[in-house]
């Protein structure tokens, strides 16, 4: 009878522990956000005079990054400067959405977001102005519109809510030109001298016109535009005047249904190599004899090129020209609400945005084009930076269409109207659908996806 | 003793309660607060959810994405189902002969494609069908079959024909080692009494396999389906996550994932949700009615 007893109590005993242990993962959680309020007013409390070296800084932080190339080395760079500092970077990419959701998802439990987080071209805009997410970094204690003078006005923009208020900053500025193969442009338009090839391909009109040249002049066979898609980002980041949305109202820039033709008409006649972007084919034609041209922004060099020819990524077999101010892409970096070290997540934001020394040697170690002005006017009048996958300097090349960007094309809402634009534009270039049924299907889309906008 | 045995029911209860408790937290609980969503306005920020009343079913009725989402998926669900029932009997009555050899093997060549998760199958058929790269294309260009090369996954047809076929070729060797154990499970004597009768094979197979499998055709079906109206890996990938070309292969469940994560609608989400699971419900309730009918087996 005891030993019945016994087992009873055991199994009794087993029961509360395996029934606790199903609620210590709750309590955890539920009592982190308590504890996350009051640094919010820490920064005010925690001001610190302006001359604290960068050896006075310790503790620790934490960023989120995209990309597993990037966010290592700014960590690096960081610590470089601040050896007592450390900086736990975590990489999440963004595949699927999953970067996008993970923070979103943070911000909306009221814990687990990190001190300092990185935000892409592509939805920096809908972070900006996520409540809860990013901190207001033009208010005291960071002020920082004291510290971006120095910065590419547009990039400083983009980081901007749509109050006003600055909330992420970056190191970058990208604008874009189109990157070909010197090989193919001499043997089938006779030249590769950067300048000619821009004027060849300056209007809409002058690029189906080389187009042509290009398959007469291979028989066929090379093709002048990897896909289409490269030249929607010329379209959508610079051609046109208006973003997609304005005042809430859903707009398509006139430039955007000469981009559909333009299109349309290098895809019937085969003027293009029909490869959609970031596929395992687009990266292949890279190094191919085929494929001229893609659309390469300052990142593309390393990002696209390099990366996808190795054997000739210094050799300058490619060529960037300059035919269209646009831009594409770019990261910023700001400082999530929920840092409890916040006066450290700054010293790290403003030393990546606005160190010069950094910004002048990142620019050199990496060939990022970096938004610095005077980084920018120091390295374009160097001779000797070369990048040796073009054979130019790259700060000379992008140096001039960073002035023509503009960075008010930029919305909130860019990823998904390219997402359906492109997927409906690949219907119609396959000719399953007319023009006008494409527009038709985008505004379905537009208005399904979006049911907020005011669509016409 | 009467002590005793009012503390064993507490006993029970406690040992229960672990079971019950998860299910309350991961099953009825996302379920009542799916519900409560559904009546609100919230892009899953901070800012809480705004409570707009029925507008959120409003807009779902008039929704035509939503029903051609569910026309879609049904369409994909039959193109699969059917075709891997047929193929499923067929290798079953086969491979449950006597007289063959080397049945091992074959079952567990079939049953292979069942072992790969289906967002890598569907990856795989992908890239075979790609446009300008894919192994399909280039296959017929190098026979001469085509003269350019087809754009497979622009058509409306075989987009779904694509998602059909794909999710047949995974899960008819399933089904084929259901009616295996179906076919095994049928008393001998039935096949001993038809083949004293003389019947042959394809008597024997109408007359005898067939209606004893029929429970178990009922009960592929009804798993099937319910699998089949939750269908998202598949064209979720083969489409590139919209539903490509034209909404043509948007299932339900993809639509309601893209509402809520790619465009943060999550008051919408949900009541597509809601709408989502009262068709499993009416579709469960007729399958189980249909299941649960006399069968030769009572």
């Amino acid at each position: 009878m005891k030993k019945m007893h016994l087992r009873k109590a055991l199994a009794l005993m087993m029961c509360v522990v395996f029934i606790a242990s199903l609620f210590a993962g709750c309590s955890n959680q539920g009592s982190e956000p308590a504890a996350n309020n009051p640094p919010q007013e820490s920064p005010e409390s925690g001001v610190v005079p302006a001359e604290k070296k960068p050896e006075d800084f310790t503790g620790e932080l934490t960023f989120w990054h995209f990309n597993k190339d990037e966010g290592p080395k700014l960590a690096e760079a960081f610590m470089g400067k601040y050896p007592n500092v450390k900086v736990n970077v975590q990489i999440t990419s963004d595949t699927d959405l999953a970067y996008q959701n993970k923070v979103t998802s943070a911000i909306r439990a009221g814990s687990g977001m990190p001190d300092v987080l990185a935000a892409e071209n592509a939805f920096v805009k809908r972070f900006v102005n996520l409540p809860g997410g990013f901190e207001n970094l033009s208010a005291a204690p960071f002020n920082a519109e004291e510290y971006v003078d120095a910065n590419i006005p547009y990039t400083v923009d983009i980081g901007r809510d749509n109050a006003g208020n600055m909330r992420a900053l970056s190191w970058q500025a990208c604008p874009g030109g189109v990157g070909y193969k010197r090989d193919l442009a001499k043997k089938y338009l006779g030249t590769d001298d950067p300048d000619e090839i821009s004027a060849m391909l300056s209007t809409p009109e002058k690029i189906v016109e080389t187009a042509r040249k290009v398959k007469e002049a291979s028989k066929g066979k090379a093709k002048l535009f990897v896909g289409t898609e490269d030249l929607y980002k010329i379209y959508v980041g610079g051609a046109r005047t208006q973003p997609w949305v304005k005042d809430n109202k859903f707009i398509i820039d006139p430039k955007m249904l000469e981009y559909i033709d333009i299109a349309k008409t290098m895809r019937d006649e085969g003027l293009e190599g029909g490869i959609r972007q970031w596929t395992p084919a687009w990266s292949a034609a890279v190094a191919d004899d085929i494929h001229m041209c893609y659309a390469i922004p300052t990142w593309g060099i390393q990002w696209i090129v390099a990366v996808n020819d190795e054997k000739n990524a210094q050799a300058g077999r490619w060529a960037v020209a300059t035919p269209m101010p646009y831009y594409e892409g770019g990261t910023w970096a700001g400082i999530s609400q929920q840092s409890k070290n916040k006066e450290l997540a700054w010293e790290f934001v403003k030393f990546l945005a606005t160190d010069k020394e950094h910004l002048k040697a990142w620019a050199i170690k990496t060939g990022d084009f970096v938004n610095h002005i005077a980084v920018i006017e120091e390295l374009k009048n160097d001779s000797s930076f070369v990048n040796k996958t073009v054979n130019q300097n790259t700060y000379e090349v992008y140096g001039p269409m960073v002035e023509k960007v503009n960075g008010n094309l930029i919305t909130q809402y860019d990823d998904q109207m390219r997402k359906s634009f492109q997927d409906i534009m690949q219907t119609y270039l396959a000719g399953k659908i007319t023009k006008e049924q494409f527009i038709q299907q985008f505004k379905e889309k537009v208005k399904s996806d979006l049911p907020d906008l005011i669509v016409e | 003793m009467r002590s005793k045995s009012i503390q064993k029911d507490t006993y029970g209860y406690l040992f229960i309660a672990p079971f019950f408790i998860i299910l309350t937290i991961f099953v009825v609980y996302p379920i009542i607060y799916s519900f409560g969503i559904s009546f609100t306005k919230w892009d899953g920020s901070i800012v809480p959810p705004q409570f707009v009343g029925v507008e959120n079913y409003k807009r779902l009725f008039n929704d035509s994405f939503f029903f051609k989402s569910v026309g879609n998926t049904w369409m994909m669900w039959l193109g699969c189902i059917i075709p891997q029932l047929i193929m499923g009997l067929a290798l079953a009555v086969a491979l449950t002969d006597r007289k063959l050899k080397g049945k091992a093997f074959f079952r567990w060549i079939y049953y292979l494609p069942n072992l790969v998760t289906m967002a890598s199958v569907g990856t795989l058929v992908f890239f075979l069908l790609d446009w300008q790269s894919g192994s399909i294309n280039r296959i017929l260009l190098s026979f001469g079959l085509v003269d350019e090369p087809i754009n497979f996954l622009q058509d409306i047809f075989s987009s779904r024909f694509a998602v059909s076929f794909t999710l047949w070729w995974m899960w008819f060797g399933y089904s084929m080692i259901i009616f295996m154990a179906g076919i095994r499970a049928i008393p001998e004597e039935y096949f001993e009494a038809a083949r004293v009768d003389g019947a042959n094979k394809w008597q024997t197979f109408w007359c005898i396999t067939l209606p004893c499998l029929r429970p178990i055709i009922l009960y592929q079906v009804v798993t099937s389906l319910i699998g089949g109206l939750t269908m998202f890996d598949v064209p979720y990938v083969l489409s590139g996550g919209n539903g490509a070309p034209q909404i043509s292969t948007l299932t339900m469940v993809m639509y309601l994932y893209n509402t809520t994560f790619a465009n943060y609608n999550f008051g919408y989400g949900a009541t597509i949700g809601v709408g989502l699971f009262v068709l499993v419900i009416m579709v469960v309730a007729v399958a189980y009615r249909l299941i649960n009918r006399k069968s030769l087996y009572e």
